[in-house]
């Protein structure tokens, strides 16, 4: 290893970092839609000119995708040259989330030299298909998710060079929001030639030879950084199963998914061929989309720090069965495999920690879904759809309690805040509290789910998305597990109704909709876990005094103090 | 002149607190410094006060026209976390408000443990009370007097002495919150009770909680410092009403503002601020408006932009992990600092931070038992500072320390010689900070192009030609006193407090007269809390903001009243600022979109007289011996550079680089292609010629 390479391979990762840092901000910066702009769900990455993402940004989730979309770019036109521009939404063809995501890609080159790949992906407010917005989850098929943009070459000659009209034109005819669209695809376009440019002058900085030894040093030392951490964990082998509630079409029945870890040396392989066929409801997932997961489990157990990079792909292999939820063969639809991720990273957990001591955690909540609410009566055109992301819970690890009201693993958004909500729509949330038990109990427990509770002001239609209604978390270890998804209305004359955690309900005016998300999984045998501890979780409101007593072991009197004789008898009994 | 011949800045550092005196008359500027006293820092202050009666000529305390005053105390009490813990008043049903906060992961998302950031409240000191404002201001609920009471009990149980109050839609109609402070102040007596509607009557539930939280935190042991330091200064003869304190938006507040309440939460910037104010004020008398400020220390780096002789500022931000919704100068801080760690790692990378060595141990060479090399060591190493001359010559540095712990951990592993490895951390630091400031920079929308790096810190300037060249900037600016800048500072700034009122209208026509309204009602307030504090109406100057955004979007822009184009028809002039403002940061606007005020803001401003300082006095300008020229590994190979005291530097000399320029609190160092020059007022301007 030469001085050069050592420093170079670290000078061109911060500044890889950073000009990839500076483009996502560009790109945030010039969005049209305020989908793209406050939702900011677009990224953009400098790759390898094999396709490979060197460094953990945008991160996980896109990340896993652009190593498909540049291979088939790689593999589909053997006449690259600067200038060119090329296009997809396709999940299946290029590696893509969804089909409401435009994908753009830009060689970089040095003279005639290929140094690498700039290239995006950012979601549209609609692609066509059978409902605005795309993504349905009533979709049975991939064509009703949207107008399907196999890779394309859509520009070639220079930089300036205009776009295909005849691809353009058949776009615009296909979109709902043409103006929108392609102010946005303009945007995005102009911020990934940018992208070239910057790795163009990169490389005519630092050297076109050099840097390529840079890329393979950074390939190379995220390689062993996961190999070193994988060589120390016992070889073997683990199954774990997990269910969805449904696929969103056949409501009764559960869809089944099993992953088999198996550890040997310093590599890990992921086989998913257990679980079930592709499903008629789209939850199915392309493979990029199930690598983020998986990637996102490893990475987590192994090298948090150094995060995600396709080092990955040379030290863990997934395997899939060809006509199953995993590797989907007829162009299944796609559009709602979000929660399908979440349980995806619990069982990668589960099954990990059953052969790593200390790896990996209970279940988390899931998904905590969408709700969206269209209002009847708002002022404005446009204005009466309210949306929200709602969140669950983490799983306790082998040493912390889970962490509570968050979007869990890499979704992390946000939540709109109360005064919000209410300045804008006929609504009042009555209740945004934690649930008391809803976390599964453990020497470490889960993190707690949140209620939220609407009155309606105006008569009201809601659309719910969103899963465990009848899976918990799992806890493990001997944790216990966490409360299940609930949604119920207690109309204005008192009766209350419960319905099921997905699907449709009418709302009229101060009828009230309560929403429970699911808690998260608890860690290790909840009698050892400290009574002080669960005094505490008593007063803070997180586990009730009935909770403490039947899954804790531990007597809290009525002044809510600690009753330590009741407690040693209680833990002794249990032990018995 | 007599009685007020003197202004007199004092900055309180970790180590060092800076007092800075003006004296009127010369407009010369006498730096000091006397060791900072953590336990108690107005100690250090008063000291440094009886050290300027000593040591600078013809001063007299019982002189002094103005104290003005920057400290750190809320930063560290906040960092440290060595405040009483506070309780919370919420609106019943919205605990989730606190424990969920904004519902985001903070930090490192693979790493499980990752969640909300710690909560300045204990679960159990949140209390829910029975009440309900909505949206259109009007009661839901009245408020259960009788909960608050029991509430009150729990608190004198628990011994609270500090209450945030913080229910839902206060901004809109704050009975409810007055009420909670009446009857808390008959059975809770003597608790500070802090008012969202009146700290910060702003939309946003967890936002503003999060900010009274820290107010209600550290607003009791700020005022405890203050009320000792005005007991210490009054006592010596200085006028309580001449008494200021920095606050996170580049202006002064007397020391009764604070007395007043709620302004705890304006503090947390106010030493950094005072140095980006100095930097305005430096850079306008050298003739430069667009400015990049990188205020280097041992830890970690400032980073502030400047632009058209203006800092920028934003209204909502986030400090040592807590959100915060005050507007404050909008500065980053990188782990980027002259006791920066670098080693190589088990996987064959060299790292260089973001973790410190810090105070203790401080860098190898210091010989305090520090192992890994630090920054400092790569710069002694490579000749880049003088062993000899390290702060002046006032600690003793070893050389073959630095050495040697470079060799151990980053030279061998690697297998490349020491000078190589040192220098590649210095290269790798210098590109992190460009590298963060590039990121930020593209964040802000700012172009450096054309800026000027002010360098200023111990650590700022013998690295800031490699930064701004890894920037593209090609001007740098080393001040007089880069190791005092916020006390020099200090010196230049205006009193500045900040009013806000969320009260959502949108701009339709004939909404006009209800926005005059809005800004007269809170005009009132700002000039009757300024009068409250001493100023003459006359004196006072309301400039009014506001805050707007296309209705049901999700942020705000703040736009200035001042430039709307047509006033005769204000919504619609409005609007079009909007737009235009929209299109000049984010490249488009949405002219059919309804655009709607969230906020209006006043900002109070009492002009201080402005000087032109003088920081160099013609006898300062000593006949040093000249210093023999320096062996410095410089991109692979030794050079020799030329090394100059800053003292010995007539204005209008010139200097080629390689260059090193010394003076007790920092080094300069002018690569080769770079050219120095001294200009009248004693800035040091290095150019990149552009020879290299």
């Amino acid at each position: 290893m030469t001085t050069a390479t050592v420093l170079a391979a670290e000078l061109a990762r911060s500044r890889l970092n950073a000009t990839i840092g500076e483009l996502t901000q560009l790109l945030y910066r010039s969005a049209y839609s305020t989908l793209m702009r406050e939702s900011r769900d677009c990224s953009i990455s400098l790759l390898s000119d094999r396709g490979e993402a060197l460094v953990d940004r945008p991160g996980p989730f896109h990340g896993s995708s652009y190593n498909y979309l540049v291979k088939r770019v790689l593999e589909r036109y053997d006449d690259l040259a600067p200038g060119d521009v090329f296009m997809t939404n396709h999940p299946y063809d290029a590696g893509i989330p969804h089909t409401p995501d435009l994908a753009v890609v830009v060689p970089a080159f040095v003279g005639d030299t290929l140094v690498g790949f700039s290239a995006s992906i950012a979601h549209k407010s609609d692609f066509g298909g059978s409902v605005i917005g795309s993504a349905s989850m009533d979709a049975t098929q991939l064509y009703q998710e949207g107008l399907l943009l196999p890779l394309t070459r859509v520009a070639r000659g220079s930089a300036e060079a205009e776009l295909d009209p005849g691809v353009m034109g058949i776009i615009a005819a296909n979109v709902r929001t043409p103006d929108l669209f392609f102010g946005d695809m303009r945007a995005q376009l102009g911020v990934t030639r940018v992208g070239a440019a910057r790795l163009s002058a990169l490389a005519e900085r630092t050297g076109v030879e050099v840097l390529r030894g840079c890329f393979a040093m950074l390939l190379d030392q995220g390689e062993r950084a996961l190999r070193d951490v994988i060589a120390g964990w016992p070889d073997g082998e683990a199954t774990v199963t997990g269910f969805l509630d449904s696929d969103g079409i056949r409501l009764d029945t559960p869809v089944k998914i099993a992953v088999t870890v198996r550890i040997a040396g310093d590599s890990v392989e992921f086989d998913l061929t257990g679980s079930d066929d592709q499903t008629l409801g789209p939850v199915n997932m392309t493979k990029m989309y199930a690598d983020s997961a998986v990637f996102y489990a490893v990475i987590s157990c192994a090298a948090p720090d150094f995060g995600f990079s396709d080092s990955v792909r040379r030290v863990v292999t997934i395997k899939r069965r060809p006509g199953s939820l995993f590797d989907p063969n007829t162009l299944a639809p796609v559009g709602a495999a979000t929660s399908m991720q979440h349980r995806l990273v619990d069982l990668c957990f589960e099954a990990l920690g059953m052969l790593v001591p200390g790896a990996g955690s209970a279940h988390s909540g899931g998904s905590g879904g969408t709700v969206g609410i269209e209002w009847a009566s708002a002022e404005q055109r446009g204005r009466s759809f309210q949306y929200e992301v709602l969140g669950t819970a983490m799983g306790a690890v082998h040493d912390s309690d889970g962490v509570s009201g968050v979007t869990a693993y890499y979704t992390n958004l946000g939540i709109t805040p109360v005064e919000v909500l209410e300045s804008q729509y006929p609504v009042r949330i009555n209740r945004f509290e934690l649930i008391t038990d809803s976390a599964g109990a453990g020497r470490y427990r889960g993190g707690l789910s949140y209620r939220r509770e609407y009155e309606a002001l105006a008569p009201a239609s809601v659309r719910r998305r969103s899963e465990r209604g009848r899976f918990p978390a799992r806890g493990v270890a001997g944790g216990h597990d966490g409360s299940l998804a609930t949604v119920s209305i207690r109309r204005s004359d008192g009766t209350v109704e419960r319905l099921p955690v997905a699907g449709r309900y009418e709302l009229h005016p101060h009828d009230l909709l309560t929403i429970e998300g699911s808690g998260a999984g608890g860690y290790g045998d909840p009698r050892e876990r400290p009574a002080d501890v669960v005094l505490a979780d008593v007063r803070a409101g997180a586990v009730s005094v009935q909770a403490a007593a039947a899954e804790y072991g531990v007597v809290i009197d009525e002044r809510i103090e600690l009753d330590e004789a009741g407690t040693r008898l209680a833990r002794q009994e249990a032990r018995r | 002149m007599g009685r007020n011949r003197w202004r007199v800045g004092v900055d309180v550092g970790g180590t060092f607190t800076d007092v800075a005196v003006l004296d009127r008359q010369t407009s010369r500027v006498e730096i000091l410094k006397v060791p900072t006293t953590p336990a108690d820092p107005s100690i250090g202050v008063l000291n440094g006060m009886s050290r300027a009666q000593e040591v600078v000529e013809g001063f007299d305390i019982a002189d002094v026209a103005d104290f003005l005053h920057g400290t750190t105390i809320t930063t560290n009490a906040l960092i440290q976390r060595t405040f009483r813990p506070c309780a919370l008043l919420v609106t019943e049903g919205m605990r989730g408000s606190v424990s969920v906060q904004d519902q985001r992961r903070v930090g490192n998302t693979y790493d499980l443990r990752s969640g909300h950031p710690d909560s300045l409240v204990a679960d159990d000191h949140v209390f829910e009370v029975p009440e309900r404002i909505g949206a259109d201001a009007k009661v839901v609920r009245d408020l259960d007097r009788g909960a608050v009471v029991s509430i009150a009990r729990r608190l004198r149980e628990l011994d609270v002495r500090s209450v945030a109050v913080c229910l839902i839609f206060s901004f809109a109609n704050p009975v409810h919150e007055q009420q909670v402070r009446e009857i808390l102040a008959t059975e809770l007596p003597g608790a500070r009770v802090s008012l969202s509607s009146e700290v910060l009557p702003r939309i946003r539930e967890w936002p503003r909680i999060s900010t009274m939280l820290l107010g209600a935190s550290l607003e009791p042991l700020l005022i405890d410092y203050i009320t000792s330091l005005a007991t210490g200064l009054t006592g010596r003869g200085l006028a309580y009403d001449r008494l200021f304190l920095m606050e996170s938006n580049g202006g002064l507040m007397p020391f009764s503002a604070v007395m007043a309440g709620g302004r705890a939460v304006h503090t947390l910037l106010s030493g950094p601020a005072a140095g980006v104010q100095a930097a305005i004020s430096i850079a306008r008398s050298a003739g430069r408006r667009d400015l990049l400020t990188v205020d280097v220390g041992g830890t970690s780096a400032d980073i502030a932009f400047v632009r058209h002789g203006e800092a920028l500022e934003v209204t909502e931000g986030e400090l040592v992990g807590h959100q915060i919704y005050v507007p404050m100068l909008d500065l980053m801080t990188i782990g980027a600092g002259g006791g920066t760690l670098s080693q190589a790692t088990t996987t064959g990378r060299l790292l260089v931070g973001p973790n410190s060595a810090g105070a203790d141990p401080g860098p190898a060479c210091y010989g305090r038992g520090g192992q890994i090399p630090t920054t400092t060591d790569a710069d002694l190493a490579l000749g880049l500072l003088d062993p000899e001359y390290y702060l002046g010559g006032q600690m003793t540095v070893r050389q073959s320390l630095a050495v040697e712990a470079i060799t151990r951990h980053i030279a061998e592993p690697l297998g490349i010689s020491p000078q190589d490895a040192a220098e590649a951390t210095l290269q790798l630091n210098e590109v992190h900070m460009a590298d963060a400031i590039k990121v930020f920079a593209a964040k802000r929308g700012v172009d450096l192009g054309d800026a000027t790096l002010v360098a200023c810190g111990g650590a700022g300037s013998l690295h800031a030609c490699g930064v701004a060249t890894e920037l593209g900037v090609r001007q740098v600016l080393v001040p007089p006193f880069p190791g005092a800048f916020s006390a020099v500072g200090l010196l230049t700034t205006d009193v500045i407090q900040d009013f806000v009122q969320t009260d959502i209208t949108k701009l339709r026509e004939g909404a006009g007269p209800a926005i005059l309204t809005q800004f007269a009602a809170l005009e009132q307030r700002a000039v009757a809390s300024l009068s409250e504090q001493g100023f003459d109406r006359a004196e006072i100057v309301c400039h009014r903001e506001l805050d707007a955004r296309y209705s049901g979007q999700g942020f705000e822009l703040r736009l200035q009243l001042a430039d709307v184009a047509d006033h005769d028809d204000l919504p619609a002039g409005l609007a079009d600022l909007f737009h235009t403002e929209h299109a000049r940061i984010y490249g488009h606007a949405a002219h059919a979109e309804l655009v709607e005020v969230v906020s209006y803001r006043i900002r109070a401003v009492v002009a201080m007289p402005t000087y032109t300082m003088t920081p160099l006095p013609p006898e300062a300008i000593a006949d040093e011996a000249p210093r023999p020229p320096r062996r410095v590994y410089h991109r692979g190979g030794w050079i020799d550079a030329a090394v100059v005291r800053r003292a010995a530097l007539a204005p209008g000399s010139r200097l080629p680089g390689p260059v090193l320029i010394e003076q007790p609190d920092t080094t300069a160092f002018a690569p080769p292609g770079w050219t120095v020059r001294i200009d009248a007022y004693g800035n040091l301007l290095l150019s990149n010629e552009g020879t290299q």
